[in-house]
């Protein structure tokens, strides 16, 4: 049996009640919502953000029509509350207090992806991640956040012209 | 051209390390957490439902009680005392061929279904 088919028999178990079985879910996907979190809403809220997602995820169940797509069902919920957690977060602090907070998080690495990433939009991050981390399509990646394949792209090219220009702008 | 690749290529790279990294709480702690909270979450939801239940039952006993209080109290009244006879405003009696119809309680109609009796207008 298939990793994905073990996922939709337990979104399938989980459906009808089974909270075990929901907890064999989070297990399994924990990891990789935790990376894609980190990606979006930064080193310090994404676990937060993940397990309020699957809380949320779970009183949402009825809503998951097709169980074999339950990780990229989970990956969307996620995604929608990393964007709302930026935007309450952005509301109550100013932004070089983010950065700082960000950047501390990393400071041995040769290039400061997180403070690279926070230079970028949400939306921008989201598909940045899923295609150089996760390996994903654009076409997987437009289904899981909700978007067309052209946007998918666009915001793909926006971030690499922004990334390059901090690149350039860090050696200068 | 060249060097903007490599760069985007490090970039990539990095990327990727980073975002490998395992998460600070192991998934079968995260696990467990999740669950904890749904446990907790669901038994305030019940905790919610009763209460709203007892808060909907003791409105409907206070209403209750209200309205027997109210029936009890007032069991006994006195029936109120019709008007004077001298403040009702009846009508003038009609003759016998003429009906009368209310459209409401300030507009009658007479339907007059014979010869007016009395003096009509004009004098020979």
């Amino acid at each position: 049996m298939t990793v994905g088919a073990d996922l939709a028999g337990l979104a399938r178990e989980a459906q009808g009640g089974d909270q075990r079985a929901f907890g064999g879910l989070v297990e399994a996907c924990w990891a990789d919502l935790v990376r894609f979190a980190r990606s979006v809403a930064g080193e310090a809220d994404a676990e937060d953000v993940v397990q309020e997602s699957l809380v949320a995820a779970w009183q949402d169940l009825a809503g998951l029509r097709e169980p074999a797509r339950v990780r990229a069902w989970l990956t969307s919920i996620v995604f929608r509350r990393a964007l709302r957690r930026l935007r309450w977060w952005r509301l109550r602090t100013a932004l070089d207090e983010v950065r700082g907070r960000v950047a501390s998080a990393d400071p041995s690495a040769a290039i400061d992806v997180a403070r690279l990433l926070d230079r970028l939009a949400p939306r921008q991050r989201a598909v940045l991640h899923m295609t150089v981390v996760e390996g994903m399509t654009d076409a997987e990646i437009a289904e899981t956040i909700r978007m067309a394949p052209a946007t998918v792209r666009a915001h793909r090219r926006r971030a690499r012209e922004r990334i390059a220009q901090l690149l350039r702008g860090r050696e200068r | 051209m060249t060097d903007g690749r490599d760069e985007m290529d490090r970039f990539d790279a990095a990327l990727r390390g980073w975002g490998a990294r395992a998460p600070r709480m192991p998934a079968d702690a995260a696990a467990a957490r999740v669950v904890e909270r749904i446990g907790q979450r669901s038994a305030r939801g019940e905790a919610g439902v009763r209460a709203r239940q007892w808060v909907m039952a003791t409105a409907a006993a206070a209403l209750v009680a209200l309205v027997a209080g109210a029936a009890w109290l007032w069991r006994d009244a006195p029936p109120a005392a019709p008007p004077a006879s001298g403040a009702v405003d009846l009508p003038p009696a009609l003759p016998e061929n003429v009906v009368q119809f209310w459209l409401d309680s300030q507009t009658p109609v007479y339907f007059v279904t014979g010869p007016l009796q009395g003096p009509r207008g004009g004098t020979p």
